[in-house]
């Protein structure tokens, strides 16, 4: 046993047995949870001590942390940033003001809904955003290494993910009541 | 055919003999419980061969009680004293259970229910035991000797406090709870080891009192919950109902009695039954008062009475489906679950909105039990290793109370459980000392609209600014789907912890007291119980640390071992004893010495997992972690 022990507080990637990066191989992470879940969980402990079993809630829950944070690609991106020193859920610094500008419009836009199809369009249109700053997040995070830059980028995944929560609500409420 | 039993069933300390555990599905209509014998899973009948318990208990005379059918058949003359349908009264309010016109009589607790029998009174909790305990009786006659546990299954959607409940009335059963497992998983487990299936399906559950759906994912042995979702008071029940109300308002009733109601509602449970097979069904009720409602009912006319109701269960699976990030296109099959399941306008309705027919090759009343009973077997050390695993998911969301009576979600429902999550608050007036913690649960905003869990309070916080104090909650809930809440104040280190259950459930000091109160438990057997709970506890701890030694003595130094050994001979021994302490001593001091080892275990699982390889999937990034960082 030449290698340092796993311990609950590696990080997720190395829990994983995955590259510290953005690109992530989908099949290989639900594989590997799949595998660690296997080994880990209370329902394999369910004869043990309760030394043991607590051993076992333990890791069953840091690994579902772990895979939880991994499959979400904001998240992802988030928690890179946090392990280079970064903080995009603190302070928010200066959003760029095409940002801005953007949230307005589309404030705006969605006062003056009163369909779903008016309501699925706009969402499909900050989707599109969403996915050209995860693009951009991308190149940050592999080819750039830059944790400042792909700071900036993850406030304002942040502020489009929040808006797109909203957006998802008001679409259940409007389906619901027809 | 009985197979010889050679040792002391519970008490075993062979490391391969099979070891006696159930499944039993507590259901609001009827319950079952089921065990794998030679290899394959069934359900045990009672003596007169019946497997189906109604879940229905008459209390009759100080003392004594009838169950199942033989409760059942008093429905009718004893309506206060035949308690049906108690599932619904679980870990609910007073308030909540205001719309059910239940024939017998519900007070109010202290928040709480109680079913006032003239007899006495009973919480929802003792009515669950005397059923799981006649079912655990049945199957201790049946499998010849003590179990060592069970899995009992509930609701998906159940809350927290009617989970917690359930594992109160287990306990006051006598019954070893294993695992608390959801229906519809457990109906998967039915169908997936049954027929070695693969893909996402969707298990349609619609019991006598509620309705569940649940999205799991099935790969490689590996039963993962991706969504659940569903109506914990919606099920059969209110069809008959439905029917009952649609019949009093036709006929212009007005004045109806407990009895009389009883009565139509069991006639329209029969017009529901007949009308699955039939085009029509006749419904005659003659009343003492001399009125009679006697015609016939097409199933056009059912179907339009119960629109609505089924038109909330296709709402319920759209929903679940969203949750799991899923399209109807996404689902390979749909497993029907429930005995409600067998009406055509149910089946009808699924089929359209899934556009697929739905698996129902299992017996729908068996296939919960079933399942439970195969992951029982699996809990109890009798299946190998990497058979089966169970990823559940928490059905709804858990938070605090916030300022101005607003919900802050910590854990968001179908989070995959074990699950923690610490969040953290702070003071809001200058040198508040004391911190109140409202556990809530639901999807709601307002806290007021979600069901409360508990309350309790952080004390002795260092006075300072308001703001200044970093008040850490931690939620963790536990393979069973239950929860611990933790509140300390990271600057000093003061904390409060709690396993939730007081507002709807019951305390320990209850249970206790109820288990001495049940004539069946006297104050010496009490004291007998607890010795032999730790000398099944150390035996349990000496199989499993000699187990694990077998596995992976590489991971002891020389000396270890020795000591391990010398401890394990000692409570060996101690098992033996009628010491009650030292047995307890012993145990404490096996677990102190293992620690590291059992750390070093799951370091070794662990690196196992990552280097492991199975035939279904693709190459992994090994050793890429390291390099990386």
């Amino acid at each position: 046993m030449s290698n340092p022990a796993i311990t609950l507080s590696d990080s997720d990637f190395n829990i994983f047995g995955l590259p510290c990066q953005f690109e992530l191989d989908s099949a290989a992470l639900s594989a590997s949870y799949l595998r660690l879940q296997s080994q880990t969980h209370p329902d394999r402990f369910a004869n043990s001590g309760s030394q043991e079993k607590r051993l076992a809630v333990q890791w069953a829950t840091r690994i579902n942390e772990a895979y939880k944070r991994l499959q979400n690609p904001m998240e992802r991106a988030i928690y890179w940033c946090e392990l280079n020193g970064e903080n995009p859920r603190g302070q928010q610094s200066k959003l760029p003001p095409s940002l801005l500008m953007q949230q307005m419009e589309w404030r705006e836009a969605l006062e003056e809904i009163d369909g779903v199809g008016d309501l699925e369009n706009l969402l499909d249109e900050v989707a599109t955003e969403k996915k050209r700053c995860l693009d951009l997040i991308a190149r940050q995070i592999d080819s750039e290494n830059n944790a400042q830059a792909a700071n900036g980028t993850a406030q304002a995944l942040l502020f489009i993910d929040k808006f797109m929560i909203e957006l998802t609500r008001k679409l259940e409420q409007l389906e619901d009541a027809s | 055919m009985a197979l010889l039993q050679i040792a002391e069933p519970g008490m075993s300390t062979a490391p391969h003999e099979h070891r006696l555990a159930v499944g039993i599905d507590l259901g609001t209509t009827h319950s079952l419980v089921a065990s794998v014998r030679s290899g394959s899973a069934e359900c045990l009948p009672d003596s007169s061969g019946r497997v189906i318990l109604p879940s229905v208990v008459r209390y009759c005379e100080t003392g004594v009680k009838n169950m199942g059918e033989d409760a059942l058949a008093c429905a009718d003359t004893d309506p206060f004293n035949t308690v049906f349908s108690v599932k619904r009264l679980m870990g609910r309010g007073y308030k909540d259970v205001q719309g059910l016109n239940l024939p017998y009589r519900v007070k109010d607790s202290g928040g709480m229910v109680e079913i006032e029998t003239d007899h006495g009174t009973k919480s929802p909790v003792e009515v669950s035991a005397d059923i799981l305990r006649t079912l655990r009786k049945r199957a201790e006659a049946t499998l010849g000797g003590d179990l060592v546990g069970a899995v009992i299954t509930v609701p998906a959607y159940f809350d927290e406090a009617q989970r917690q409940a359930t594992k109160d009335a287990a306990q006051l059963a006598g019954l070893n709870v294993l695992r608390l497992i959801n229906e519809p998983t457990a109906a998967a487990v039915a169908y997936g080891l049954d027929q070695k299936v693969q893909g996402q399906f969707v298990v349609f559950d619609l019991g006598g009192g509620t309705f569940d759906v649940s999205i799991l994912r099935l790969q490689a042995g590996v039963f993962e919950v991706l969504a659940t979702g569903g109506d914990s008071a919606l099920g059969g029940d209110d069809f008959d109902r439905a029917m009952a109300d649609h019949f009093i308002a036709t006929h212009g009733f007005k004045e109806f009695n407990p009895q009389q109601r009883s009565r139509l509602v069991m006639a329209c449970r029969r017009v529901k039954e007949q009308i699955s097979h039939e085009h029509t069904a006749f419904l005659s009720v003659e009343f003492k008062s001399g009125e009679t409602i006697a015609e016939t009912v097409t199933a056009d006319q059912f179907a339009e009475i119960v629109a609505p109701l089924v038109k909330r269960t296709i709402q319920a699976a759209r929903k679940t489906l969203r949750d799991a990030g899923l399209t109807i296109d996404d689902i390979d099959g749909v497993v029907l679950v429930g005995g409600s399941t067998r009406m055509p306008v149910v089946r009808n309705a699924v089929k359209a909105f899934f556009g697929k027919d739905p698996l129902v090759n299992l017996n729908p009343d068996e296939v919960v039990a079933i399942g439970a009973a195969i992951q029982a077997d699996t809990l109890a050390g009798n299946r190998s290793e990497d058979d089966l695993l169970l990823l559940d998911v928490i059905p709804l969301s858990l938070g605090l109370e916030t300022m101005g009576g607003l919900t802050e979600r910590v854990i968001n429902r179908n989070s995959t459980i074990p699950v923690a999550r610490a969040q953290e608050f702070t003071t809001f007036k200058d040198g508040q000392t004391a911190m109140a913690i409202h556990v809530v649960q639901g999807e709601r905003e307002l806290v007021s609209e979600n069901r409360s869990l508990a309350r309790f309070e952080l004390r002795g916080i260092p006075p300072m600014v308001a703001g200044a104090a970093r008040i850490r909650v931690t939620f963790q809930v536990d393979a069973d789907g239950l929860l611990e809440v933790n509140a300390m104040e990271t600057g000093s280190g003061v904390s409060a912890n709690i396993t939730v259950k007081p507002s709807y459930g019951l305390s320990d000091d209850q249970i206790t007291g109820m288990l001495k109160n049940s004539f069946e438990f006297a104050e010496a057997d009490m004291n007998a119980r607890q010795l032999r709970e730790q000398q099944v506890e150390a035996m349990r701890l000496v199989e499993s640390v000699e187990a694990a030694i077998a596995k992976d003595a590489d991971l002891l130094q020389a000396d270890e071992q020795k000591a391990i050994n010398a401890a394990l001979k000692t409570l060996r021994e101690l098992a033996q004893s009628e010491d009650l302490r030292a047995i307890e001593k012993g145990i404490e001091e096996l677990s102190q010495l293992t620690e590291d080892f059992a750390a070093r275990r799951m370091d070794a699982g662990i690196r196992k997992a990552l280097t492991g390889k199975t035939l279904d999937t693709v190459s992994t990034t090994l050793g890429g972690a390291s390099s990386n960082r």
